[in-house]
């Protein structure tokens, strides 16, 4: 049977347009793994 | 495919042809991140958005720079209700490509109905403000709030998926059954929906295994369908009616319809109606009361007024009878008319006798009044002799009465004649009229103080 509090706490908010501005700034800052993988050869060089 | 360095177009060497660098690491996992956009769009193109949406997430996370995956997941959050989510992936696409870019085109599309996009931000705001209800444990709020939400938003995963899960906690497993089943319809794979599902199978079959168990008599359940509905099912709602079952309740229903409205009409509509009768009776009556008091006020008027006319006119009968009677003024006059025929006969002491008695004042005009005064100032002097020559012959005769009478008359003529005042008092007192014989002392005392008269005169007043 489902515990339905341990399910409510799964459910998250969702994100308000008042919020996007932020959202989208910190995914420049956030790199992906073929920008670690450039940094890692580039440091082992 | 470019260098993530310079930018220029890469050939199949494991260096950039223009600035060198070494581009075999990169062309892995740009590889790596199409083939998860890849499985993302198979996913996608048969609506099994959860799945298509983790390979999306994948394909990002190994190569931000991969517009394609961006745009998808972007479209694919707006299709499942979160559309600020979709509006940030499409932002940060265009960020990335600037130029030949669907997301241009989709933000254009969002943001051409303003009035639909602030409904879904609205139902977006609301969801958020139901999920905190539901978790401070406020289950009715929140599931009045999310039922506005879905109507509002029908295609609001999010908001499905917790109205579902408060349904379950309530246990009326067909809502949410339904609403499951709507998420399905949107996310034919959607984890949570069907995990869902699967526990309420599990707690109906449990249920009815315990009814099974038990003594009761076995409880219909109704079959409800687990699979999604397409999009030409047709949901009916559910009703209570049923058509009776034989002729003999139709009959007593009609005859207690009967019934009911002959009560009705008995205790509603008629008291009302005498009730507007009455209503209408007292008010011509009070019309009538109404009419009648001014008819009385008008009446007590007209009665005072005749009262009024009949005094004006007793008055001035009266007035007419005095003018027209040998009364008054008219007496007067007909005094002087008769004073000035005798003295016009030369008889100057009927003339003055005639004058005697006239109140000069009380005469009705000034003609009347001048010849008053030309007959007594002619005639007076020549009577006042006269009636007191008479008066003596009658005072020796012993005549007082007729003594008194001709000296009162020839006072009267000459009221400086002080013998004339004296042998009055003097018959009176013979005639024992005391007051009239104190009268004329009382003038000898008053208007002759040097009279030899005075002392006895003075002395009667006084004694008497």
């Amino acid at each position: 049977m489902i515990d339905f509090d341990t399910e409510l706490q799964k459910f998250q908010p969702c994100l308000e347009i008042e919020d996007t501005e932020d959202t989208i700034y910190s995914n420049n800052d956030v790199p992906d793994i073929t920008e670690l993988i450039n940094m890692i050869i580039g440091a082992k060089e | 495919m470019k260098c993530f360095k310079c930018g220029s177009v890469l050939s199949a060497n494991d260096t950039c042809d223009r600035c060198g660098a070494d581009v075999s690491v990169y062309k892995k996992t740009a590889r790596l991140s199409s083939c998860y956009y890849n499985r993302g769009l198979e996913k996608a193109q048969v609506r099994d958005l959860t799945g298509a949406i983790q390979d999306l997430k994948i394909s990002l996370m190994i190569n931000k720079y991969n517009i394609q995956a961006r745009n998808l997941l972007g479209l694919i959050y707006c299709e499942m209700g979160d559309v600020v989510d979709a509006l940030s992936q499409w932002v940060i696409s265009k960020n990335f490509a600037k130029n030949d870019n669907v997301a241009d085109s989709y933000i254009r599309q969002v943001q051409a109905n303003q009035t639909k996009f602030e409904a879904v931000t609205n139902s977006i705001k609301k969801y958020n403000i139901s999920l905190q209800y539901a978790k401070e444990g406020n289950t009715d709020m929140a599931i009045i709030q999310l039922k506005k939400i879905t109507a509002a938003n029908p295609h609001f995963v999010r908001a499905y998926q917790l109205l579902a899960l408060l349904y379950i906690k309530d246990e009326e497993y067909q809502r949410a059954k339904r609403l499951l089943n709507a998420v399905l319809r949107i996310d034919h794979s959607n984890t949570i929906a069907q995990r869902y599902l699967t526990a309420i199978g599990e707690e109906i079959n449990l249920k009815n295994s315990d009814v099974t168990n038990s003594f009761l008599p076995k409880k219909k359940e109704k079959e409800v369908s687990s699979t999604p509905l397409n999009g030409n099912d047709v949901i009916l709602p559910r009703t209570s009616y049923k058509e009776p079952s034989n002729g003999a309740i139709t009959i007593v229903n009609v005859l207690l319809g009967v019934v009911i409205g002959a009560a009705l009409v008995w205790f509603l509509i008629i008291p009302a109606r005498y009730e507007g009768l009455t209503a209408d009776y007292n008010r011509q009556i009070a019309d009538y009361s109404e009419q009648l008091s001014s008819g009385n006020v008008e009446l007590n008027d007209l009665t005072r007024q005749l009262e009024q006319v009949n005094t004006e006119k007793e008055a001035l009968k009266t007035q007419l009878e005095q003018v027209n009677s040998t009364e008054g003024s008219n007496k007067y006059l007909i005094a002087v008319i008769e004073s000035a025929g005798a003295y016009i006969a030369n008889d100057s002491v009927t003339a003055a006798e005639k004058l005697l008695d006239i109140d000069v004042s009380a005469l009705p005009s000034d003609t009347a009044k001048t010849l008053y005064n030309t007959i007594a100032s002619a005639a007076m002097p020549v009577a006042a002799n006269s009636f007191y020559s008479a008066g003596m012959q009658d005072y020796y005769k012993s005549a007082f009465d007729t003594a008194a009478k001709n000296f009162s008359k020839a006072y009267k003529c000459n009221s400086n004649n002080v013998n004339a005042a004296y042998y009055a008092a003097k018959c009176y007192v013979a005639l024992t009229q005391t007051d009239n014989a104190k009268k004329y002392y009382q003038y000898i005392v008053d208007d002759f103080p040097t009279s030899s008269y005075y002392r006895e005169a003075s002395d009667y007043v006084a004694s008497h």
